[in-house]
């Protein structure tokens, strides 16, 4: 068989893949990060590792999860990242600034701050990532937990709690769905 | 009494299975606080739903471009030139470990070039014992894994230390006294430690 037919069925596997399980990925990037840019990224990313393993994971269900398990690592890397560099801005220029949840300056500074992204940036990294995969990622408690690493009790108490201040702050926020 | 939240979470979420499922939906038939609960984490889910994402389409078209793009590059590069991310601490290690076994080729035990060890007394490396002759002999690395070197006195030793520097093991043998008692474990002192506790 040549070189070429053997891409091209592997850009098959890899396309049909990366269809069903960019938009849940993408959305999940999107939510944890707050930037279109940077979730797309990290998406990229996500997509170029998998490309270069495809042989080892031959399950598209596999692949999807795997690929969160990627993506989570990457947006969480990115977030703590921000973090840092925001902290060590801050002790630079000697202007402490409020305690932000995520590193997304320049999406706070943006005149399209959007309601939903507020509301996840209040949230801890831990509790923010459970509901991110429940509500973007079209995953169960069982999944969550076997990407997260953690047992499906603690996914429940996770979602409950993040769902539990998002609805505190709407409140406060009073945000509402027309 | 009312549903605790965690399991009207889990409720919404369709975690709960028959039978629980079916006395929490007749609960919430005739409870009103328990019913408003439930909407307010509706109302989170709506929310979070409630998000523009007309620029997905376009953006899924675009990064799958990027993405051959990129392969494309990385097959080019190829394999010994290709951009490896590697943790700090599997890094660091490699760097240690290249460090060492560079070390081990630039200072190779027994080379002739650093001492004078005509006059030292060498026995084979086979465990034997047997005394092979005065003088250096070249290590046969092929044939023993290890070489042993034989000094009979104290000079001898501190000498063959200062021109070497890569001795796995120093075994110092005490005289063989029939009264020879122990008092102790061995210690091994400096001589100001040595002078520090006799003084004690």
């Amino acid at each position: 068989m040549c070189s070429a037919t053997v891409n091209e069925n592997a850009n098959t596997r890899f396309e049909r893949v990366y269809n069903d399980v960019y938009p849940i990925l993408i959305r999940i990037a999107f939510r944890m990060t707050g930037n279109q840019d940077t979730a797309e990224e990290l998406c990229q990313d996500a997509f170029i590792k998998y490309y270069e393993r495809m042989a080892a994971i031959p399950n598209p269900e596999e692949a999807k999860y795997w690929l969160i398990r990627v993506l989570k690592n990457l947006a969480l890397n990115y977030v703590k990242r921000k973090e840092r560099e925001r902290k060590a801005f801050d002790r630079a220029i000697r202007e402490p600034k409020p305690e932000q949840t995520s590193g997304e300056t320049e999406v706070m500074k943006s005149e399209s701050i959007n309601a939903v992204q507020n509301a996840l940036e209040t949230l801890p990294d831990n509790l923010r990532m459970v509901l991110v995969l429940k509500e973007y990622g079209n995953l169960n408690y069982k999944e969550i937990g076997s990407i997260l690493g953690i047992s499906e009790g603690n996914v429940k108490v996770r979602v409950y709690r993040a769902r539990e201040r998002l609805s505190a702050f709407f409140k406060r926020e009073d945000i509402y769905v027309p | 009494m009312c549903l605790d939240g965690q399991a009207l979470s889990a409720y919404l979420d369709g975690e709960v299975s028959s039978p629980v499922k079916e006395s929490m939906d007749a609960h919430l038939a005739e409870c009103p606080a328990c019913r408003a609960t439930l909407e307010g984490m509706s109302h989170v889910h709506f929310v979070l739903h409630d998000d523009d994402l007309s620029w997905l389409d376009e953006s899924r078209g675009r990064i799958l471009q990027n993405i051959y793009a990129r392969l494309g590059e990385i097959r080019e590069r190829g394999f010994f030139r290709r951009k490896i991310s590697i943790p700090m601490p599997v890094a660091a290690a490699a760097a240690v470990l290249i460090l060492f076994l560079g070390g081990l080729l630039i200072f190779r035990p027994f080379d002739p070039g650093f001492a004078d060890l005509n006059s030292i007394p060498v026995i084979a490396g086979d465990g034997s014992g047997e005394v092979i002759g005065a003088g250096y002999q070249q290590p046969r690395f092929s044939q023993h894994a290890e070489v042993t070197i034989k000094v009979s006195s104290m000079e001898q030793l501190k000498e063959l230390l200062d021109s070497q520097g890569a001795f796995s093991d120093v075994t110092i043998e005490l005289p063989d006294m029939p009264d020879f008692e122990q008092a102790g474990d061995p210690q091994l002192l400096t001589a100001q430690e040595y002078e520090r506790n006799r003084g004690e």
